[in-house]
């Protein structure tokens, strides 16, 4: 019995390496954190919701509008799919600055664009970048200007896949703070993947292990986090 | 100095230029992106006009495109009459035998375009048009500029197809280098070192194009 508005379950077989990935999710609005190794399928599950990547089967339903249905035939193409992605890598648009990145993705007047765009940048703090371009900004800032583009168009869903990767917990923390704030109010699900146990620490809520393409269980952090007790507070204190 | 034989050529050469670019950008997308299992064999197609001698591929296309192939009698009953010896005909010959000089270094361009900004831009409700508008053509500005510039140098100083296909007709077919060889045969040397010399001028040019742009992609 599915309750929650938004859920997805994918299943994806690669013929190149035999990986099979059979996972099925619950987004409740806030945190979801999607914690495994590397090469665990983290990555191909958010692409696979974005419509990035098109599973041989599964159903992908956000806010009770459905994104994909294997068995009803439907795969709407990520353009028409209303996500926020931020990336391990910013992928920011060089040749655009700042606030033309964060408006890139608008379809509003000018002066909503132009409005809603200021807003973004304020709430991570960005604003005094806004003509500048990505070359001159550092790691942190472009995290700052991915993210603030991914929310402007306000999504229906945000995946974020190890976007604070590289960052220093300090800068990972004011980062987060930020994006907190507009998760809190827009009660948006939020599904982060990483493989960083001290990262998701930081994220905290409701977190989903997996391994080998599989769920192996599913709790609220504290619960799921404490085998790596130990590890985690030997990374805080070095 | 041949003012309508300079006029011929830049007219084949802009054409041609324009005709290239359109023709080239989405060939040399699929060459750079696609996963098709001819790409291999399409690249090797479009590669073989750099290597072939010109003479070669120009009487082929006087073959293809006169009356005596199939396909040359469909299209001369169609239009009225040939394709060889006239403007038309010179165009065609030049877009197959610069189609490499516009291909490779826009497939180099579009192949330095990484995909996840594709990607972050279909997320951001782009669809495929407005990603290349967006994305792709802005991220590859240079490389379209050199492509056109190479390409354009390359028409001017083409000898061996338009010889073999346009036939050297004043005004219509009879471009700088088919001039600058009529006035060897007529022992024209000092007229022969002119037009020569503005050949060399346009070729320069043209390269010096291509060299700053080339500087300008480094510091970019």
């Amino acid at each position: 019995m599915i309750e929650s508005r938004s859920y997805a379950a994918v299943s994806h077989r690669f013929a190149s390496s035999n990986f099979e990935l059979h996972l099925a999710l619950d987004l409740i609005p806030g945190w979801n954190v999607l914690f495994g190794p590397s090469g665990s399928g983290k990555t191909t599950f958010l692409r696979a919701a974005t419509g990035l990547l098109r599973p041989d089967s599964g159903l992908v339903r956000v806010d009770d509008e459905v994104w994909f249905d294997s068995e009803r035939g439907i795969f709407l193409p990520p353009e028409r799919r209303n996500s926020g992605y931020v990336a391990q890598r910013p992928a920011l648009f060089p040749h655009l600055t700042v606030e033309e990145n964060v408006a890139f993705g608008l379809r509003l007047t000018p002066a909503d664009t132009s409005h809603r765009t200021a807003e973004m940048m304020d709430l991570f703090h960005c604003s005094h970048l806004a003509s500048r371009r990505p070359d001159e900004l550092s790691g942190g800032e472009q995290q700052r200007v991915a993210l603030a583009r991914a929310i402007a168009r306000r999504p229906k869903i945000l995946l974020l896949d190890e976007p604070f990767r590289g960052l220093d917990f300090e800068l990972r923390d004011a980062i987060l703070s930020d994006l907190e704030s507009w998760v809190a109010a827009s009660r948006t699900p939020v599904l982060a993947v990483s493989h960083d146990v001290v990262e998701i620490c930081q994220l905290g809520a409701q977190v989903t292990r997996i391994a080998a393409g599989r769920v192996v269980d599913s709790g609220p952090a504290a619960t799921i986090l404490a085998p790596y007790r130990e590890r985690i507070l030997r990374r805080l204190e070095s | 100095m041949d003012f309508e034989a300079l006029g011929v050529t830049l007219r084949l050469a802009i054409v041609t230029t324009l005709i290239l670019l359109v023709v080239a950008m989405p060939l040399a997308w699929w060459l750079a992106h696609g996963r098709s299992r001819w790409r291999a064999a399409v690249e090797l197609l479009t590669t073989l006009p750099l290597v072939l001698p010109p003479t070669v591929l120009g009487f082929y296309l006087l073959w293809l495109l006169g009356p005596l192939s199939a396909p040359g009698l469909v299209l001369t009953r169609w239009i009225g009459h040939p394709l060889t010896f006239t403007f038309n005909g010179l165009v065609i010959g030049s877009v197959i035998y610069s189609l490499p000089f516009a291909v490779q270094p826009l497939r180099a361009g579009f192949s330095s375009v990484p995909l996840d900004w594709l990607d972050t831009a279909a997320t951001l409700g782009a669809n495929a048009r407005q990603r290349f508008w967006r994305i792709v053509l802005p991220s590859s500005r240079l490389a379209i500029a050199g492509a056109g510039a190479l390409v354009f140098v390359h028409t001017v100083g083409e000898f061996g197809v338009v010889l073999m296909l346009g036939g050297n007709i004043p005004g219509a077919t009879r471009t700088l280098s088919l001039v600058v060889y009529d006035q060897v045969q007529d022992f024209r040397y000092a007229a022969a070192n002119l037009t020569s010399l503005l050949l060399v001028a346009i070729s320069l040019l043209g390269l010096l194009a291509i060299y700053v742009l080339r500087m300008r992609g480094r510091r970019d």
